[in-house]
């Protein structure tokens, strides 16, 4: 009964390995190996069966690159030239990356190949790799392709606008380029935080004469930037009404003056003619004296106070002013050798390229 | 007696609460000229004798602490008769004080003086200890103080004399102070009313118009 039961459980997932099997990776790999050992008519079926229509297997687009390359450098050694430079340009089309390892083809294969490069025009960039950009000693790179030479035109642009500043504008040869940019816009300021595009213009240097049905094109590579850099200070408040003393004297406080001077009199008067003896008198000419000065110093406070600027509180707000001036000044400073030191994290970006 | 045993209790807890407050590392010490203009009125039972003269005088006072300042004073004044036939008088006195601000407006303030006032004839000795409330309200600017001053004299020894019955002094006046130097202006009165050893009575007044003129050290700091 045991025995039954395994026996069941292998035939029941034979189906599942024979599927694993003829997965796109494994028949390229079969094919791969096929190809080394000079098997070319086993290989070419394989390559054409992952590039027929009726593949039953998700194909990606670097393994309909590599089957398209194989099969083009195995129709060569066929000595089936032009399908092999068919398949070549279909390669690159897909992918202006694509390239044949001198070490491992032959001249004519590469011949081939090179052929197959001036007759198609397509460029390529190589989608942005995360990294950490301090510009003051780093610059990030930007690796385009073309198919063959080619006037360029590399700008950066807002992911949202359709204009941009150039970081390369030249004639290029055929194959990998790296296009170098420091992190700043033409003012010479730091890129700010936004989605930008990398955008590669180009027109073919051979153009129609290659028999190219396309001579120009562009493509772009979206990319994240974000500028770090230390906390920020905040600056001091503005002084409100409750920071600074009164400027000017109120009318209450003056008033309030003149009332000094009259309790002075009133005390005066009150020591003279109240608190004194009544049979021995007083002195009333001591009273008048401190009495008179006391009004006088009253109504003169009141006349000279009401409405008037107060020096010392303006001088006093002017300190205070001055004072926080000189804290966000400071602040400021700080906050300026902070951003000097920031950095750009640059992170690959979805968008559509043209 | 029983007024010099509550003085003698009241001035201890005085300077306690004084004491009680931090004291800043550097008190200015005010030193200041006096030139008063002194009235002094006496009825004895034999009518009103009133003399008056000019004096001169020295005080200093140190402050102590952002409250509490004390001080120490020497007057003397040469007092001259209205009437023809009475000697000259000489006044001549010495005068401990203290003052403790409780609102920088107002507080109280004690003393303890001893007056000599002599003719060619004798003299007498007066001890006297007062305490009261003072306000000092200022004028915009903080240059201008209004000063009044009420407070009771509840020792008052006099040789020759019963304790008073009624004594009781006041002041109003005016103090005017610039960077380091204080000007003052003050009308001063001084009540009593006294027995005599031979049961007559006795009033007393004391009259000044004190102009006060000081400068402060050392300079505070900003």
């Amino acid at each position: 009964m045991r025995r039954l039961f395994v026996t069941a459980v292998f035939l029941a997932a034979m189906p599942v390995c024979a599927a694993a099997q003829d997965s796109t990776a494994v028949v390229l790999q079969r094919a791969r190996d096929l190809y080394e050992q000079i098997e070319l008519e086993r290989a070419l079926p394989l390559y054409r069966g992952v590039l027929s229509p009726s593949w039953r297997f998700d194909v990606t687009q670097g393994q309909r690159v590599e089957a398209n390359l194989y099969l083009g450098a195995a129709l060569e050694l066929l000595g089936q030239r032009d399908s092999a430079v068919t398949h070549f340009r279909a390669a690159l089309e897909r992918d202006p990356f694509a390239d044949l390892d001198p070490a491992r083809f032959t001249p004519t294969q590469l011949e081939a190949f090179q052929a197959a490069r001036q007759s198609v025009f397509a460029i390529g960039v190589r989608p942005v790799t995360a990294t950490r950009l301090d510009p003051r000693t780093g610059k990030m790179t930007f690796a385009i392709a073309t198919t063959h030479g080619a006037a360029v035109r590399c700008e950066i642009r807002l992911a949202n606008q359709e204009s941009g500043f150039p970081i390369f504008v030249g004639d290029i040869q055929a194959g990998l380029r790296e296009i170098e940019w420091d992190g700043l816009l033409p003012s010479g300021q730091l890129a700010p935080t936004a989605r930008y595009a990398f955008v590669l213009l180009a027109r073919s240097g051979i153009g129609a004469r290659g028999g190219n049905t396309r001579v120009t094109d562009s493509t772009a590579a979206y990319f994240d930037v974000r500028q770090e850099y230390a906390a920020l200070e905040d600056t001091l408040p503005d002084l409100g009404a409750a920071d600074l003393l009164p400027e000017q004297y109120r009318g209450s406080t003056a008033a309030g003056d003149l009332w000094k001077g009259l309790g002075i009199a009133a005390g005066a008067l009150f020591l003279a003619n109240v608190a004194s003896n009544e049979e021995l008198g007083s002195p009333k000419e001591m009273a008048a004296v401190v009495g008179v000065v006391g009004v006088t110093v009253g109504i003169a406070s009141f006349a000279t106070r009401r409405g008037h600027n107060r020096p010392e509180n303006i001088a006093a707000n002017e300190r205070r002013r001055a004072e926080r001036s000189t804290a966000n000044a400071e602040v400021r400073r700080r906050n300026a050798e902070r951003l000097a030191q920031t950095v750009l994290l640059i992170s690959p970006a979805a968008g559509r390229s043209n | 007696m029983r007024a010099a045993r509550a003085l003698c209790c009241t001035v201890p807890i005085f300077l306690l609460i004084a004491e009680a407050r931090p004291l800043h590392s550097q008190s200015p010490w005010t030193v200041s000229g006096r030139l008063a203009w002194v009235e002094e009125r006496v009825n004895a039972g034999f009518g009103l004798e009133r003399f008056s003269g000019a004096g001169l005088g020295l005080e200093i006072h140190r402050r102590l602490g952002s409250r509490f300042t004390v001080g120490v004073r020497g007057q003397s004044a040469t007092l001259t008769p209205d009437a023809s036939g009475d000697l000259d008088r000489r006044v001549g006195e010495a005068e401990a004080s203290a003052t403790l601000a409780i609102k920088p407006w107002w507080g109280f303030y004690g003393s303890v003086t001893r007056r000599t006032i002599a003719n060619d004839a004798g003299a007498q000795s007066w001890t006297l200890a007062r305490i009261g409330a003072e306000i000092r309200p200022a004028f915009t600017g903080e240059r201008f103080r209004a000063i009044g001053r009420l407070g009771v004299i509840p020792v008052s020894s006099v040789s020759g004399l019963s304790p008073s019955s009624l004594a009781f002094d006041g002041a109003v006046g005016l103090d005017y102070e610039r960077d380091r130097y204080v000007l003052g202006l003050v009308y001063g009165l001084e009540r009593f009313a006294f027995t005599s050893n031979i049961g007559t009575r006795r009033d007393e007044q004391l009259s000044t118009l004190t102009f006060r003129g000081g400068i402060k050290f050392p300079r505070r700091r900003a």
